[in-house]
C-alpha cells in the first residue's frame, strides 16, 4: 500500500533545483525562438502552405518540452528547433523556385461552389459537407446563394468564399482545380 | 507492450487531479496577464499560445514534469510574454528588435516580385489569401501586406471608391514604392500623428 503511495506521489514531487532549472531554460528558450524568427523572417510563422500550421505547432510543443522536461536540454531543443526552422525556410525557398516542388509539397485548392451551383463531386474528394460549405457562407456573411460567385477550399484547408459583385477574373483562379465544374 | 494499453489507478487519478491543477493554473495566469496573453500581435505570440498548450498536455499527462515544475514553467512563459509586450510598447527600438517588419506585396493590382521573393511567398499563395478576403477582381485590390505576425492583409474596394490612406501603411516595408495617386498626400509629420 505504502508502494502505491509513493507512486502516487512521484507525480507532484519537484526539486527547488528542478524548479530554477525550469525558470532558466523559459528564459533562454524563450530568447531563442525570438532569435529563429528574426533570422527566418515574415513566413517564420505564417499560415501560406499546408504544412505551416503544422511547423508552427510544433515549434510551440518543442518550446515547451525544451522549458519543462528534463530530458529535453536547452541544446538538443535549440538543434530541433534550428532543423524545423531550417526546414521551413529551405522548402520554403524551393517552393518559391520550381513549381514541382510548389505542386508536390501542397494541396492543390479545389472548388466547392461554382457560382449558386454546389460541386457535390468536389466536395466528396476533399470530404467536405454541403452543411460545411453552408456554414462557411454563413461566416463570410452570404445572405443569399445567388450572391455567390465562387467556393473555394485553399492549400492551408481555409475556406474562401467570393461573394457579390462581378465573376472574379480568370487570373484569381488559375491555380483552382475545377474538377467537375469542368 | 501492454504498458501501451494500461494504466494504474492511481496513475488516473494523478492525471485527473494534475489536470484540475494545472487547469486552474492557466486560468488564473490568464486573468492576471490579461487581453495579450492568447492575443496574436507579435511574430511570435502564437508560437507561445502552443508551448503553452503543450506545457499544459504535459503537466497532466507525464510524470515528468509534476504539476508545480509545469506552473513555474508556465508563470515563466505568461511573464516573459508580458515583460516581452511591456518592452515592445515602452521602447520603438525594442520593437524593431523583435519584430519582423511588416512587408508590402502587392501594389494595387501589380504584384512585388521581389518582395515576395524576400518573404519566400508564391504567386499562387497570393492568389488563395486574395480569395479568402472575397477579391473579385484585380482591380479591386489596394495593396496586400505581409504582417508581422504571417498573416497576410489583403486592402480592397471598388476601384474609383475612398483612396487608401497612407498612414495605415505604416511601418510597412516598401510602402514608399505605393502609387502617388493612392497616398495620403499631407505632410509626414501630420500622418506620425
Amino acid at each position: 500500500m505504502e508502494r502505491l503511495e509513493d507512486r502516487f506521489a512521484e507525480w507532484f514531487t519537484f526539486s527547488w533545483a528542478g524548479l530554477g532549472a525550469v525558470a532558466v531554460t523559459a528564459v533562454l528558450a524563450y530568447a531563442l525562438v525570438i532569435g529563429l524568427t528574426r533570422l527566418a523572417g515574415l513566413r517564420s510563422f505564417s499560415k501560406l502552405s499546408s504544412f505551416d500550421f503544422v511547423v508552427t505547432i510544433a515549434v510551440g510543443s518543442v518550446l515547451s518540452s525544451i522549458i519543462v522536461l528534463e530530458d529535453v536540454s536547452i541544446v538538443r531543443g535549440a538543434v530541433a528547433l534550428g532543423v524545423l526552422f531550417g526546414l521551413q525556410e529551405a522548402i520554403g525557398r524551393l517552393r518559391l523556385r520550381y513549381d514541382l516542388v510548389a505542386r508536390s509539397v501542397g494541396n492543390a485548392p479545389i472548388l466547392l461552389m461554382d457560382g449558386p451551383r454546389v460541386l457535390h463531386e468536389n466536395l466528396k474528394k476533399v470530404r467536405v459537407s454541403a452543411d460545411e460549405v453552408r456554414a462557411k457562407l454563413r461566416e463570410a456573411g452570404v445572405a443569399s446563394v445567388a450572391s455567390v460567385q465562387a467556393v473555394v477550399m485553399e492549400t492551408t484547408g481555409e475556406i474562401s468564399v467570393l461573394h457579390g459583385g462581378p465573376a472574379p477574373d480568370a487570373w484569381l483562379m488559375e491555380d483552382v482545380e475545377r474538377g467537375e465544374a469542368g | 507492450m501492454s504498458d501501451w494499453f494500461t494504466a494504474s489507478p492511481e496513475s488516473l487519478l494523478a492525471i485527473a487531479l494534475s489536470a484540475v491543477g494545472a487547469y486552474a493554473g492557466v486560468l488564473v495566469y490568464t486573468r492576471l496577464a490579461g487581453l495579450r496573453s492568447f492575443a496574436k500581435m507579435s511574430s511570435f505570440d502564437f508560437a507561445m499560445t502552443i508551448a503553452i498548450g503543450s506545457m499544459l498536455a504535459s503537466a497532466i499527462l507525464t510524470q515528468t514534469p509534476s504539476l508545480l515544475q509545469a506552473l513555474v514553467g508556465l508563470g515563466a512563459l505568461y511573464a516573459l510574454q508580458r515583460l516581452v509586450g511591456w518592452v515592445r510598447e515602452r521602447f520603438a527600438w525594442a520593437q524593431n528588435v523583435i519584430d519582423n517588419e511588416p512587408l508590402l506585396l502587392m501594389d494595387g493590382a501589380e504584384m512585388l516580385r521581389d518582395n515576395m521573393t524576400r518573404a519566400s511567398v508564391t504567386e499562387d499563395d497570393v492568389w488563395a489569401k486574395l480569395r479568402e478576403a472575397n477579391v473579385l477582381d484585380v482591380s479591386q485590390v489596394r495593396a496586400v501586406v505581409m504582417e508581422t505576425t504571417g498573416d497576410i492583409s489583403v486592402l480592397h474596394g471598388e476601384p474609383g471608391g475612398t483612396p487608401l490612406q497612407g498612414r495605415i501603411l505604416r511601418g510597412v516595408r516598401g510602402a514608399d514604392r505605393l502609387v502617388a495617386g493612392d497616398v495620403d498626400q499631407r505632410p509626414a509629420t501630420d500622418r506620425t500623428a
